[in-house]
């Protein structure tokens, strides 16, 4: 069964504990949960075509983001609103010039989340079954196998959330035993997945021979 | 000017009309879209046929195969529109090459917008029919012999049934000139015949605002036409949600389920639950919706890809509203919770 974006979205849907909490901190957490949920939610945009692996079709999700943003006046009328704050730094021309570095970000994370939901899928066929396993994109998704459908679960670390403006290039993937760190390496776009599973699955073996040697 | 063989003609009647209907950027869900010959907000087009190669629209009473469709929807006309369809399918024409000819570029054909122009629904009307119809036996067999739902939840939300259009018309006619008739939205007229919008044996579900306004009628119907459609809606021109009242009755935070389609809503309220529907997925009544964002929200999805669509759909909608819906999970197997009422409170399923 593929880990797919429903599932995905489902799982990070989860409000985290401290955001539960009957208190101002509390209040103050779930609100920031929310915005940020809001955020991660708008990388699931359907209306943009599907990352391809094999052609790498940055610039088309380019360009139909492209034709999205130019083509939202609430929002470029937004940019003019910010500009008229007198106590806000930025000129008009510079919020019009940011336009473009968004398309970037966006078309960047939505790349990154595609090579997430991929990543997750191979690991998933060559990882599953080991307790306690968790493996971390970027710092920011906790993703461990589990027993029932869909066989994964996502959380996220919104403490991290800033990582995902640091997905340019690829990113960090980290391998754990609940809070020890086995192995981390950086994955780049277009880099396959296989000889790193390797490495792993190696980390994984030896690590397993020393807690039974200890154990004994 | 190109003339289309008949045996090109044929083949191309052939195609599936929700394949060109995608192939068009129209959305289709469940064999249904929204018609766009008119100011559709309930599904109104239905595709049929084995391979649903012909399509209907029960608003606009048009119609017709794969060509037809192309030819409403866009400029082209029938030559351009059969070239257009076998470039698309790969589908040989005498004499034509695609790469050789230059294709027209397609644009849909604008419609004049009626977005001001409030549909007809006369309320005095609707309420007229509600107060002179009660549930039949039919209407009762659906109800509580084959869905086992709750009498009072069928009472409490006024549902009746017609069996026979035309003893209502007869009735209708003695009881209101006309003009008020044909200006209700309940009646056509054909060849100066008056004829209920509804398709008959049905049953009738009135939707009421929070004010409790009666502000649209949507119909089930009961009969074994093959072509008719299952579900009607006459309203004004906004898409509402069903039950829309009960909210009066609820607590902030308190539990509240939303179903697709008014089926689910019954079974949901039958189980004790506080349930309010969206008639379809394809428009979110979104400033109804807005209202639920105090409540704990819950939806069990029909288990099928357009039930999980429509899931998507409004949860994508809530959390751009700071508000989460919760999926519910029906037992594996159990296509909606309709099915898994029934399923508990035993009986045959409808």
């Amino acid at each position: 069964m593929l880990y797919t974006s429903f599932e995905f979205l489902e799982d990070i849907q989860t409000i985290p504990e401290k955001c539960v909490k009957d208190t101002p901190e509390g209040a103050k957490a779930n609100r920031d949960f929310m915005h940020k949920l809001k955020v991660l939610q708008s990388f699931f945009w359907r209306k943009l075509p599907p990352y391809d692996f094999k052609d790498d079709n940055m610039d088309a999700i380019k360009e139909a983001l492209e034709v999205s943003v130019d083509g939202d006046e609430l929002l470029f009328g937004y940019t003019y609103f910010l500009s008229s704050n007198t106590n806000f730094d930025y000129s008009w021309n510079y919020l019009r010039m940011q336009m473009d570095n968004y398309i970037d970000f966006y078309s960047e994370a939505y790349r990154f989340i595609s090579y997430v939901l991929k990543d997750i899928d191979e690991l998933k066929a060559n990882l599953c079954g080991l307790e306690n396993l968790h493996i971390y994109f970027n710092e920011l998704f906790d993703v461990t196998f589990i027993d029932d459908k869909p066989f994964v679960k996502t959380i996220v670390n919104w403490e991290s959330f800033y990582q995902i403006n640091k997905v340019k290039n690829g990113y960090y993937l980290s391998v754990k035993i609940d809070k020890t760190t086995l192995l981390t390496f950086y994955r780049k776009y277009n880099n396959k997945l296989n000889p790193n599973i390797s490495r792993i699955n190696q980390i994984l073996a030896t690590w397993k021979d020393q807690t039974e040697k200890n154990k004994a | 000017m190109a003339r289309i063989s008949q045996e090109t003609i044929s083949c191309l009647q052939m195609l599936s009309c929700e394949d060109v209907a995608e192939r068009l950027g129209i959305e289709v869900q469940r064999h249904k879209t929204l018609c766009f010959m008119h100011e559709d907000h309930h599904p109104s087009m239905a595709f049929l046929g084995e391979n649903r190669e012909r399509w209907n629209c029960f608003v606009c009473n048009k119609g017709g195969h794969a060509i037809d469709l192309v030819t409403e929807y866009t400029d082209l006309n029938f030559v351009e529109a059969c070239q257009w369809l076998c470039k698309i399918f790969g589908i040989s024409l005498d004499n034509y090459s695609p790469a050789k000819s230059s294709m027209k570029v397609i644009r849909i054909k604008k419609r004049q917008k009626l977005e001001d122009v409030e549909k007809p629904f006369s309320t005095v009307v609707a309420q007229w029919i509600l107060d002179n119809s009660s549930l039949s036996e039919q209407g009762k067999e659906f109800l509580f012999g084959k869905r086992l739902l709750n009498a009072e939840v069928a009472n409490q939300l006024n549902i009746v049934s017609i069996d026979n259009s035309q003893l209502l018309i007869e009735k209708m006619v003695k009881a209101f000139d006309s003009r008020t008739l044909q200006d209700s939205g309940f009646i056509t007229v054909n060849n100066g015949k008056f004829f209920f919008r509804f398709f008959t044996p049905c049953l009738l579900f009135p939707y009421y605002d929070k004010e409790n306004i009666l502000i649209g009628m949507q119909s089930r119907y009961l009969g074994t036409k093959e072509d008719a459609p299952r579900f009607q809606f006459i309203s004004t021109h906004k898409t509402r949600l069903f039950n829309l009242p009960i909210l009066n009755t609820m607590r902030f935070g308190e539990d509240l389920y939303i179903s697709e389609g008014i089926t689910d809503c019954l079974a949901l309220l039958s189980a004790g639950k506080k349930a309010v529907a969206i008639p379809s997925a394809t428009i979110l009544p979104q400033f109804d919706l807005i209202k639920l964002k105090t409540y704990k929200l819950h939806m069990y999805p029909d288990q099928d890809n357009a039930g999980k669509q429509a899931y998507v759909k409004l949860r994508r909608f809530f959390i751009n509203h700071y508000a989460m819906i919760k999926s519910e999970q029906l037992p594996e197997g159990v296509k909606d919770y309709s099915e898994y009422y029934i399923s508990i409170h035993g009986g045959q399923e409808g």
